[in-house]
């Protein structure tokens, strides 16, 4: 039942989403088309255009993710899925899993269009892409343990994954609390109260835990070891306090949403 | 015969309005049983409540001798009184979307009434008028084999032409031994199919009784339906 929820749930996030990509396809391709023929007015035009969609991709996929939690558990659409024959908890899981996937995608879309807007700009200055490229790799390979870096990576790599894993956690938790009989005639005001007060304040705890609890791993071109000096900007310094406070806290927000969901929502 | 549902002492209320007070019913299967009741009087409460859409709720409830849950949720059949199927499906998607999840769903079946329908599977939900929607939801809530079909106000809103069209579409395709409750205030179209009546007021049971009992009364059960609910208006 689990994959029959997340074919669904990606099916439906899909039809939310294809649109912006098909604008930042177009854009892409219309900065393309005016570098190949070197159409001045039409490279600026779409230069703009990219970064405007670019930023539109992130804005539409959280409205997305946050419209379709509301809209398929807590609104009609609800009646229909709760009374599939699936826990609360698969219910979540499917939506967390491409929740996290479509905003992943747009993290690595973003990303990727800045970096060839970036190498748009060096073209216009001058700088040969292909030496800069050569610089870079020449860069890694100079390193000394191929090992080392990819334990870096993939260090880095888990906790951006963490990151988003933990914002969808905090608004699927708002959305819920927020569809708790207390505050269910509100409309989606306090949904947006909650997550902003629970942004802030979490946010703020994971910072001062990162900066004053000695528990971190270092990272160097050596490879990663634990060491007990808090995060500082001198060094790359990893904390692991502020990653364990933020995993408790996304499998707490998963539990309470879902408890919430078994326990105290009653759809309207 | 097993009891497809069993419901002791079932209380229910919204802050300090209480809508359910310790109610008591039982229903064998194979029956076409009326919840009828005036506005507000815990109908559709009590459809939720069975269908595992309410779970705040004291008393015992049992579906095929389960308290509400994925169990029974896999043997129940819902229709609530609001169009539930995602606006950007198509009416092919919804159909596939059932047989995904219900092993009970039968889509050959759907298909062919979504023909006789004169509905186009290819149409977007979001593009179809309130009374088509209504339809697909009914057809692909009919087209299962389920233990209980729980009908919330199938009849609420449509001409006297398609209200006896529902009826039929209902008549003709739930499952053999199956129980079909049917929440309605539109007495004079369904009385014809009942076999049981349950009618709720005050949050109480006013009246349960099967057709048989009532007919040899003497009277129809809109007399008694009026009699009964004379204090609501």
């Amino acid at each position: 039942m689990l994959g029959k929820l997340i074919k669904n749930e990606f099916k439906a996030g899909l039809h939310s989403v294809a649109n912006i990509y098909i604008a930042a396809f177009a854009a892409v391709a219309l900065m393309a088309v005016s570098l190949a023929f070197d159409i001045t007015w039409l490279t600026a035009i779409s230069l703009i255009a990219v970064i405007v969609v670019a930023l539109g991709i992130l804005i539409v996929t959280l409205i997305s993710i946050v419209s379709n939690f509301n809209k398929t558990l807590f609104r009609d659409q609800g009646y229909l899925s709760f009374t599939l024959p699936v826990t609360s908890g698969q219910l979540l899981f499917s939506k967390a899993f491409c929740s996290f996937c479509w905003l992943l995608l747009s993290y690595a879309s973003v990303i990727a269009i800045f970096i060839s807007i970036f190498y748009f700009a060096a073209e216009q200055v001058g700088e040969e892409n292909l030496a800069m490229i050569k610089i870079l790799i020449s860069t890694i390979a100079e390193l000394p343990d191929t090992a080392a870096i990819i334990s870096v990576i993939v260090t880095l790599v888990t906790r951006v994954f963490l990151k988003i894993i933990f914002l969808v956690a905090e608004i699927f938790f708002a959305i819920t609390l927020s569809n708790v009989r207390p505050f269910q005639r509100q409309s989606f005001l306090p949904a947006i109260i909650i997550f902003i007060v629970l942004y802030g304040v979490l946010n703020t705890v994971s910072t001062l835990l990162s900066a004053y609890v000695p528990l971190s791993l270092l990272i160097s071109v050596q490879g990663i070891q634990f060491t007990t000096q808090a995060m500082s900007g001198g060094n790359m310094v990893l904390s692991l306090a502020d990653i364990i406070f933020e995993f408790a806290l996304t499998c707490l927000f998963f539990y309470l949403s879902a408890w919430f969901m078994n326990h105290k929502i009653n759809l309207k | 015969m097993s009891k497809i549902i069993e419901v002791k002492g079932l209380q229910k209320s919204y802050g300090h309005h209480q809508v359910l007070r310790r109610l008591d019913l039982s229903y064998e299967q194979g029956q076409v049983i009326g919840l009828l009741g005036p506005n507000g009087c815990g109908k559709t409460s009590l459809i939720k409540i069975l269908t595992g859409l309410i779970h705040d709720y004291e008393g015992t409830v049992l579906i095929d001798g389960q308290a509400p849950g994925i169990y029974t949720k896999s043997v129940t059949a819902y229709l609530p009184e609001r169009t539930y199927l995602p606006e950007w499906m198509k009416a092919k998607d919804a159909i596939d979307y059932f047989q995904d999840f219900f092993a009970d769903f039968d889509k050959v079946k759907a298909m062919d009434m979504l023909m006789r329908f004169r509905l186009d599977p290819e149409q977007k939900i979001k593009t179809m008028s309130k009374g088509m929607q209504e339809k697909l939801q009914l057809l692909i809530v009919m087209s299962r084999a389920a233990k209980l079909y729980c009908l919330d106000e199938p009849l609420g809103g449509v001409d006297p032409a398609t209200r006896s069209a529902i009826l039929d579409v209902i008549m003709n395709n739930y499952a053999d031994k199956s129980t079909v409750l049917i929440s309605t205030h539109l007495i004079n179209d369904v009385e014809r199919i009942f076999n049981s009546v349950l009618m709720i007021g005050e949050g109480q049971v006013k009246l349960n009784a099967s057709v048989e009992e009532i007919r040899e009364s003497g009277r129809s059960i809109e007399d008694i339906f009026k009699e009964v609910f004379s204090f609501a208006w």
